[in-house]
């Protein structure tokens, strides 16, 4: 009598990480309108961070953060270290970019009325989202340390004089033998990304609890969708990825047509140039109310959109049923818009800051 | 038991507090300077503290390039300090706060403003404030070039003659052309991947 055993069927490389990853379990079910554009912009988003992580672990091998050298080391990136230039110029477009599809995504929620019960503190965790993102597009400006980093660097520091004790960390006095720069690279490279961490994986276990928040029509409802759906998050991840492919594509021929700027050594004392896109929004309101102006609108701003699950609680997500704060933000975005556009045609000429 | 071991953990924490504001209250001698980046030709605003009140120092500036002395100030017992809108000193002179009050060492300090000279190269300098005893304390302080001289134009590079001119930012051939493969390479894959169902 003999006995035959028969070989074990060789795995496939997906069974076999399947086995060791349990990668099947991202194979859950999403609504079909998850997978469009408007509803992928945080996805985009987040793989647009992935490239930031990866284009700044390369700068900080490069990167001196003191005030005397800071700029130097700027120049070295670009001129010395290996394709310095070109992986600077990609973090410099994907920040860019990535604010952008940001407020996009922003906005998405905002007019889907994504925000709704039950998804009010993810909503909250996206608006920390925000400051955290803004945080890191200004330390990141401050750091290349020409003109307009350091004037930039002059108003963190008015402001933190006009916060007292709040500003203490935006302070050059907290610590009398680090320079604020260097707490500023600090900020950039550690405490932000660590915070960035910590929000993003909370945004991402609540979306993952209440599922993508259900189709606009006419009578929909807002309601907890986990679980539901004709396609798979795999689909989503898959299409995330290909946008986050296309993203670094695009990153890659505007880093070759129209490198990062970086501007003479910053000169203390002076106001010759403007913010960023970004801030640059901010200006008149600097104008009308001094470095004050620079805390009050954006917490004005930042209180209005915490209020938007309180005073929006209504089921409905149709636009249409929410005509009231559908117009308000409209109204509110092109005042905005407005009040950048003005300020980028307008000449620098008011110099607001203290003269040293 | 438990309220003794936490009673007695309260009352070391407060003692350690207390040493520790002790400390702080007869600590050596510390400067700063305000603002801690300025223009040449600007002005900055020295603040001691932690010293003996009369105990007078000699403040310089120091770089690269040299050392520039500054002046002489007496640090005065801390209710006599006069605010910092002291007047303006002469290019590279003190304008100090106060003289030397009571015969008792009591804690004190000073302010002073100072000019930074025109000419004064931008870099990493130290301020130092040296005691009669030749202790000194220092702080860190950055020039930047004069204010007239802020641009708002692209970054130069100097050459070994000394001429200035914009940095190249052209990129090699041949980067040039693999960034342009992976490019098209990368948003093929993308397209591709956002198609598939």
């Amino acid at each position: 009598m003999t006995t035959s055993a028969q070989p074990a069927p060789r795995p496939s490389l997906k069974g076999w990480l399947n086995e060791r990853l349990g990668l099947q379990g991202l194979a859950y079910a999403v609504p079909e309108h998850a997978n469009s554009l408007p509803y992928i912009l945080g996805g985009i988003t987040l793989t647009g961070f992935a490239i930031l992580f990866v284009t700044g672990i390369y700068l900080a091998q490069f990167y001196h953060p003191l005030p005397s050298d800071a700029h130097q080391s700027v120049v070295y990136i670009i001129t010395s270290a290996p394709f310095g230039d070109l992986i600077r110029s990609i973090h410099f477009w994907t920040a860019q970019i990535v604010t952008i599809t940001l407020l996009l995504h922003m906005l998405r929620v905002l007019f889907t009325g994504s925000y709704k019960r039950p998804r009010e503190i993810n909503w909250y965790v996206g608006l920390g989202l925000l400051v955290i993102t803004l945080g890191l597009v200004f330390t990141g400006s401050v750091l290349k340390f020409d003109q307009e980093g350091l004037e930039a660097l002059e108003h963190n520091k008015e402001v933190a004089s006009v916060i007292g004790g709040l500003g203490a960390w935006f302070s050059p006095e907290l610590s009398r033998t680090i320079p604020l720069l260097t707490r500023l690279f600090d900020g950039h490279v550690t405490i932000l990304p660590l915070l960035f961490g910590l929000f993003i994986a909370t945004h991402i276990f609540l979306i993952k609890q209440h599922g993508i928040s259900p189709k606009v029509a006419a009578d929909a409802t807002t309601h907890a969708t986990a679980g539901e759906g004709t396609s798979r998050f795999t689909v989503h991840l898959q299409r995330m990825v290909g946008f986050g492919l296309s993203l670094l594509s695009l990153t890659l021929i505007l880093s070759l047509i129209v490198p990062a700027p970086v501007g003479q050594p910053g000169v203390a004392g002076a106001e010759v140039t403007k913010p960023w896109w970004m801030f640059i929004w901010l200006f008149p309101a600097e104008n009308a109310l001094g470095v004050k102006g620079l805390l009050i609108v954006p917490a004005i701003l930042g209180g209005l959109l915490a209020l938007v699950p309180i005073l929006d609680r209504s089921p409905y997500l149709s636009p249409a049923r929410r005509k009231a704060l559908i117009i308000s933000a409209a109204l509110i975005l092109i005042v905005i818009v407005a009040s950048g556009v003005l300020s980028t045609l307008q000449p620098v000429t008011g110099n607001h800051l203290m003269q040293p | 038991m438990k309220k003794q071991v936490i009673g007695s953990l309260i009352v070391v924490t407060t003692l350690a507090f207390i040493s520790i504001g002790v400390a702080l209250a007869h600590g050596t001698p510390v400067i700063a300077v305000q603002p801690t980046i300025a223009p040449a030709g600007g002005q900055i605003a020295v603040t001691g503290s932690e010293m003996e009140s009369g105990e007078t120092f000699t403040m310089s500036l120091e770089g690269a390039s040299g050392s520039l002395y500054l002046g002489t100030v007496t640090a005065t017992a801390n209710k006599d300090q006069p605010d910092m809108s002291t007047p303006q000193a002469e290019s590279g002179a003190a304008s100090e706060s106060g003289a030397t009050t009571g015969a008792e060492p009591e804690e004190g300090g000073f302010t002073a403003t100072y000019l930074i000279p025109d000419k004064t190269p931008p870099g990493s300098y130290i301020v130092k404030a040296t005691a009669e005893d030749g202790d000194a304390t220092e702080t860190d302080l950055t020039i930047t070039a004069a204010s007239a001289q802020a641009s708002a134009e692209p970054a130069m590079i100097q050459e070994p003659t000394g001429a200035l001119h914009q940095i190249d930012r052209s990129k090699p051939t041949g980067q040039v052309v693999g960034v342009v493969i992976v490019a098209i390479t990368g948003s093929a894959l993308g397209l591709w991947l956002v198609r598939k169902r």
